[in-house]
């Protein structure tokens, strides 16, 4: 937050005594207005989105001011209205970017304060609707992380080269820190120490990355290496494995709480990832164009948390003021997390054992608690660019679950869906000004 | 279209095949001591991918939305219409890449702000630097 505060209290200060030069401070916005819902899902999916359909999923706001100190130095703030990452129920007005630009020259770019992760390939217009054709993109890729944002610096350095033709090659190195909110959601909890339904845990991460892109007017090759290690505000530990406990042949329990009996619990105060990320963006000619992206979550430590493969293609068709596409997309996690996954999920302890129903309940939780997912999605969408100004998007999207997925809420009680489609309608209008 | 595509096309793909129109040359004017540039590099500083001429810092003007003169300046440097353009900019303002130049409402102020202003990049027509003598006559497109 400290880091944060400064190009803020900066932009305050410097722009006070010299209203004269209002003019050097640029003022922007965009918006987006997005309608989603899904009459079949099991459940609830991306948060919100049921067959009452919903205005969280998709919409948001910003306004944006930039400072243009003189050519070497700017700063930018950006306040976004969005809902909030950590709660289900409220908007959250926070600002998304918020540092200070320094150009020594037309090849570096040195930033610090808040910025978007740049992990992604449309990590930096994610938000910014008219910037995109898709309705919303992938999430089957899109869901890496809880937040986009990091506090920290960032330095990049571009140069013309001579892989393609017309090119430009750039690297970006940065590293920083993430305070954010994961969300968990516990199916039946363990009532009434612990309630059904949304749970937010706070988690820091710590980021550091690399990423180069390779581009030309038709072409865009993106690499990124990025590393988070994660730990709990709290100082509380995460768990490297649950042991299994066998108190009979064939009968036995996940030891996932140090109140049970068995072996100790082996934690670590903090988790590590390595993402590594590969985009394509490709003009294939008469208004056709691809876009692909690969990620690749592998999680070290512990055998909880997110380790996954994930990515989409998308093909665009550009005919007019219209943009139609279809995407297909598809996330998985690894066997090393499933396989832990299905061990708490299926061992079920008789109820006439005492206690059962709580270490049922329990294995559950901590079931929950991995970032499992499993599902593939097709896409079928289009964007207008209405003469008015603005995009008009329409999209229908059919999900598959697989064996599970974390971005599907299930209501308390009813089974967990399973090898399940459902259906998901956007319409969305953004503005830029 | 892809609008991202804007970042990179403009900066790097329009400005070679730039051309004057038959209706005069467009003069690229700057404050005493900007050196001469290239076309290539006048449309890198219209679109915020270049801070420098050769290595000097320089804050470039534009006329504002709408005047005959920045259409032109537009189609001959960038091959950008308007519409192009401000999406160009709405793009890259918004992922934090910096925000659109300074705008003047005519050419009568863009030669007295590009004379006052260390630093300062404009363009005018041929037919407008008539008359204005000592004229620091950067680029011609």
């Amino acid at each position: 937050m400290r880091t944060l505060l400064a190009p803020l209290v900066l932009l305050a200060a410097m722009a006070a005594p010299h209203a004269a030069q209002a003019q050097d401070i640029a003022w922007s916005g965009f918006a987006t207005l997005g309608y989603a819902q899904s009459p079949d899902v099991p459940g609830r999916y991306l948060r919100w989105i049921d067959d009452n359909g919903t205005f969280n999923a998709d919409s948001v706001a910003a306004l944006q001011a930039d400072w243009r100190i003189n050519p070497r130095w700017s700063a930018t703030v950006q306040l976004k209205a969005a809902p909030s990452e950590k709660s289900d129920d409220q908007w959250q007005l926070r600002p998304a970017w918020a540092f200070l630009a320094w150009r020594p020259d037309d090849a570096w770019l040195v930033r610090a304060g808040r910025m978007r992760l740049p992990l992604y390939m449309y990590s930096e217009s994610l938000d910014v609707g008219v910037a995109q054709d898709m309705a919303r993109l992938p999430m089957e890729m899109y869901s890496l992380v809880p937040t986009n944002e990091y506090n920290g610096l960032s330095v990049g350095h571009t140069r013309a080269t001579s892989l393609l033709p017309d090119g430009e090659l750039s690297v970006e190195a940065y590293g920083g820190r993430i305070g954010t909110t994961a969300r968990f959601w516990l199916r039946d909890g363990a009532p009434p120490q612990v309630p059904a339904g949304e749970r937010f845990v706070g988690v820091n991460v710590a980021v550091v990355g690399l990423v180069t892109t390779l581009r030309n007017p038709r072409t865009t090759v993106r690499l990124g290496l990025h590393e988070a290690r994660t730990s709990r505000p709290s100082g509380e530990r995460t768990p490297v494995d649950y042991p299994f406990v066998s108190i009979a042949p064939g009968l036995g329990y996940y030891k996932v709480s140090d109140a049970l009996p068995g072996p100790p619990i082996e934690t670590v105060p903090r988790i590590r990832n390595l993402i590594t990320t590969l985009g394509v963006e490709q003009q294939l000619g008469d208004g056709w164009r691809v876009a692909a992206e690969l990620a690749r979550n592998k999680q070290f430590t512990t055998r909880l948390g997110s380790n996954t493969l994930g990515g989409y293609v998308t093909v665009f068709r550009e005919i007019g003021a219209f943009t139609p596409y279809v995407s297909a997309g598809r996330l998985q996690t690894s066997n090393r997390q499933m396989d832990l996954y299905r061990g708490l999920i299926g061992t079920q302890l008789p109820p006439m054992i005492p206690g059962a129903a709580q270490i049922n309940a329990s294995q559950r939780i901590a079931a929950e608690s991995i970032y499992v997912a499993n599902q593939s999605s097709w896409a079928l969408g289009m964007a207008w660019h209405t003469p008015w100004g603005g995009s008009l998007k329409v999209e229908h999207a059919s999900t598959r679950i697989g064996e599970t997925t974390r971005l599907v809420d299930t209501p308390p009680g009813q089974p967990s869906p399973e090898n399940q489609r459902f259906g998901t309608w956007r319409l969305s209008y953004s503005v830029a000004y | 279209m892809n609008r991202r595509h804007f970042l990179y096309t403009a900066a790097l793909g329009a400005a070679p095949w730039a051309r004057a129109q038959s209706d005069g040359p467009l003069l690229v004017i700057g404050h005493a001591g900007v050196p001469r540039v290239d076309a290539a590099t006048v449309a890198r500083l219209y679109t915020g991918r270049a801070i420098e001429a050769d290595n000097q810092p320089v804050t470039v003007y534009n006329l504002a939305p709408g005047h005959a003169l920045r259409n032109r300046f537009l189609a001959v440097c960038l091959q950008f219409d308007e519409e192009r353009y401000r999406a160009y900019w709405t793009v890259r303002r918004h992922v934090g890449k910096g925000a659109p130049p300074r705008e003047v409402a005519s050419v009568a102020q863009m030669l007295e702000v590009v004379t006052r202003t260390p630093g300062a990049v404009g363009y005018i027509d041929a037919a407008s630097a008539a008359g204005h003598t000592g004229l620091n006559v950067i680029c011609r497109l």
